[in-house]
């Protein structure tokens, strides 16, 4: 094996829809380093939170389906184990945070007997020592008062507390890899950015991995090393994030970065990318962002461009990547 | 800073249970009737079962306050015998239809697919039946004993349970925090018992309340038809049907096991009224 932390190789998978499996993600393969914060960007339904459940088996079985490809964490292969396995490895190696703090909490147990029951699930404590952890994690997490806090309901505390609580939840058995699915998109802007400084804060602290999935690009520039942009189920672009904001390469990406609001700027209207994300069951033969793209050939259309290397660790599913490093389209 | 609220959850739930006169009231009524079915042999010296010719027929009076029956048996007496009577055929039934209908509801719910096309194919089934003559059924394959007529009611009512707690699960599983408890690494059952479980029990806590009542109501209904408790016990079920076979010769013996009856299922349902209010978990939240 390598040095990779988490590697995803030619992840597909389906869900099955009016019947049929249909492909959500197709060929998906990035990887992670120990340490790294990897972003995982793209709009609503392009498979970014379908790739990351995948990692932790999370998706509902029979409807969901892993049709081909590997991941492999920690040197060992998630799609092969059993669920009983995946019990030991959920919220151990690995844990999750969600988009939704108002409702990812059961709201019939105190915060800190769901903070207990993940510690004394993965390791061997005394009640009493486990709710000594949980404080704290509580405290590790800037909740003020922690030892009182964790005799509140989830209803008793405020939104930027709860996702606090669930990020308190998910550090406590020291995960090696933590899988943020759009942790702050339910947060307005100041709790937002305390969140995203708690992050950076607990990174700095903890070795720790974090699997960053966002549609904000403002979000990425701010915490992440690297990039993947996904768009209708399929890895686009990886890069370092400077690289990626520096010469985007892909249209779709350009795209994006036309997209975002800029205070340097004035505009009347802000930049949209023509068009709508095809539905799953009518994905384009050729590349998928074909239809919507400024640059797109016939051979665009008739066939999917594969991942290339573009050099400098950056990666571009396009046919005409280099004509546009080169500048020659505009 | 959120200021921690002084009181706990249950105490919120009290108070808001009291600070409603419907709720109030049925938990009165109900309570009486149980001290009464306990406690009613304190209060009242004479046999249910002892036949006296001489007083036969007696209107309320002084010393029989709900008067006699065609064998001079005290009414009251037989209303308290009958009370322990329709009471214990009224919560076994429920207990029965709590334990499976709450099973197999969770079972369904949570596992879904053709387990739940199987199971709920049964219980439509079963619904769809007409429980009066599910109970003739039962009765006529197990005999005629109390016991018998606890089951007979009690699988009656196992879909009211099923069709709640099934629907419940559904929505319930569907929340963020099921795919959390997933992510923190807690199995099937430990999910169900931990997770889904607590989440629903306010609704099932109502449900028996409601139940309860119609078990009771059940029970006369099948006393009434002479398909009920054996002679010579008495539940107030079958007190109404001697009542009635004598209603012209007197209208007492109706009317107070009528009014008991009534007296039972108007408290049950209020009782179920103020429970679900004062659970709501929406309203809880203020």
């Amino acid at each position: 094996m390598n040095d990779h932390l988490l590697d995803i190789r030619h992840l597909t998978s389906a869900f099955l829809y009016n019947g049929k499996l249909v492909p959500v993600i197709m060929d998906v393969s990035y990887s992670m380093h120990s340490g790294e914060v990897l972003g995982v960007v793209g709009e609503s339904g392009s498979g970014k939170s379908v790739t990351a459940k995948n990692i932790m088996r999370l998706l509902p079985t029979p409807s969901a389906k892993v049709l081909g490809g590997e991941i492999w964490l920690d040197g060992e292969n998630m799609l092969v184990k059993s669920e009983r396995e995946m019990q030991n490895i959920r919220g151990n190696k690995v844990a999750m945070i969600f988009q939704e703090p108002m409702t990812s909490l059961n709201p019939v147990y105190t915060s800190g007997g769901q903070i207990v029951e993940a510690i004394m699930l993965h390791q061997k404590l005394k009640k009493n020592q486990a709710r000594q952890k949980a404080i704290e994690m509580l405290d590790l997490v800037g909740i003020p008062m922690p030892a009182e806090r964790l005799k509140a309901y989830p209803h008793e505390l405020s939104g930027g507390m709860r996702q606090r609580v669930m990020i308190a939840m998910a550090l406590c058995c020291n995960p090696k890899l933590l899988i943020a699915d759009e942790p702050t998109t339910a947060l307005d802007p100041t709790i937002q950015a305390q969140i995203l400084e708690l992050l950076k804060d607990i990174r700095s602290k903890i070795d720790m991995s974090i699997l960053y999935i966002t549609h904000d690009l403002s979000v990425v520039a701010e915490l992440c090393d690297r990039v993947v942009v996904m768009y209708a189920g399929m890895v686009q672009e990886i890069a370092e994030v400077y690289d990626l904001f520096d010469k985007p390469l892909h249209p779709y990406t350009i795209g994006l970065m036309q997209a975002m609001p800029r205070m340097d700027l004035k505009l009347n209207r802000l930049y949209n990318i023509p068009g709508v994300v095809p539905h799953v069951t009518q994905m384009p033969e050729g590349c998928h962002f074909a239809p919507r793209c400024p640059y797109a050939t016939s051979k665009c259309q008739d066939e999917c461009p594969p991942v290339m290397d573009a050099g400098n660790r950056h990666q571009v599913r396009c046919w005409r990547y280099q004509e546009i490093l080169k500048g020659m389209l505009k | 800073m959120v200021k921690t609220t002084q009181k706990t959850n249950l105490q919120k739930i009290i108070t808001r249970f009291f600070s409603r006169r419907i709720s109030v009231i049925g938990l009165f009524v109900f309570c009486l009737i149980l001290l009464l079915a306990v406690f009613g042999d304190l209060i009242c010296p004479y046999s249910p079962t002892k036949i006296i010719a001489r007083d036969r027929f007696q209107g309320p009076n002084p010393v029989h306050i709900f008067g006699t029956d065609d064998m001079g048996r005290d009414t009251f007496a037989r209303i308290i015998d009958g009370a322990r009577l329709t009471l214990l055929i009224s919560g076994g039934s429920v207990l029965i239809s709590l334990f499976f209908g709450t099973l197999l509801g969770l079972l369904a719910g949570y596992r879904q697919g053709k387990l739940d096309t199987i199971i709920s194919g049964l219980m439509d089934s079963l619904w769809a039946f007409p429980a009066i003559v599910l109970a003739m059924a039962i009765r006529a394959a197990l005999g005629a004993s109390i016991s018998n007529i606890i089951i007979a009611i009690g699988v009656a009512n196992i879909p009211d349970f099923y069709r709640i707690v099934r629907s419940r699960v559904i929505s319930v599983r569907e929340m963020e925090y099921i795919t959390g408890a997933y992510a923190i690494g807690l199995n099937d059952r430990q999910i169900i018992f931990r997770y889904v479980l607590p989440n629903i029990l306010s609704t099932l806590i109502v449900q028996v309340t409601l139940t309860a009542a119609k078990a009771a109501l059940a029970e006369a209904s099948l006393s009434f038809l002479g398909l009920g408790v054996p002679l010579p016990q008495a539940s107030w079920g079958t007190m109404l049907k001697s009542g009635y076979a004598l209603m012209r010769r007197t209208i007492w013996l109706s009317v107070f096991p009528g009014i008991f009856i009534m007296l039972l299922i108007i408290s049950l349902n209020f009782l179920g009224d103020g429970l679900r209010d004062a659970l709501d978990l929406r309203i809880r939240t203020d």
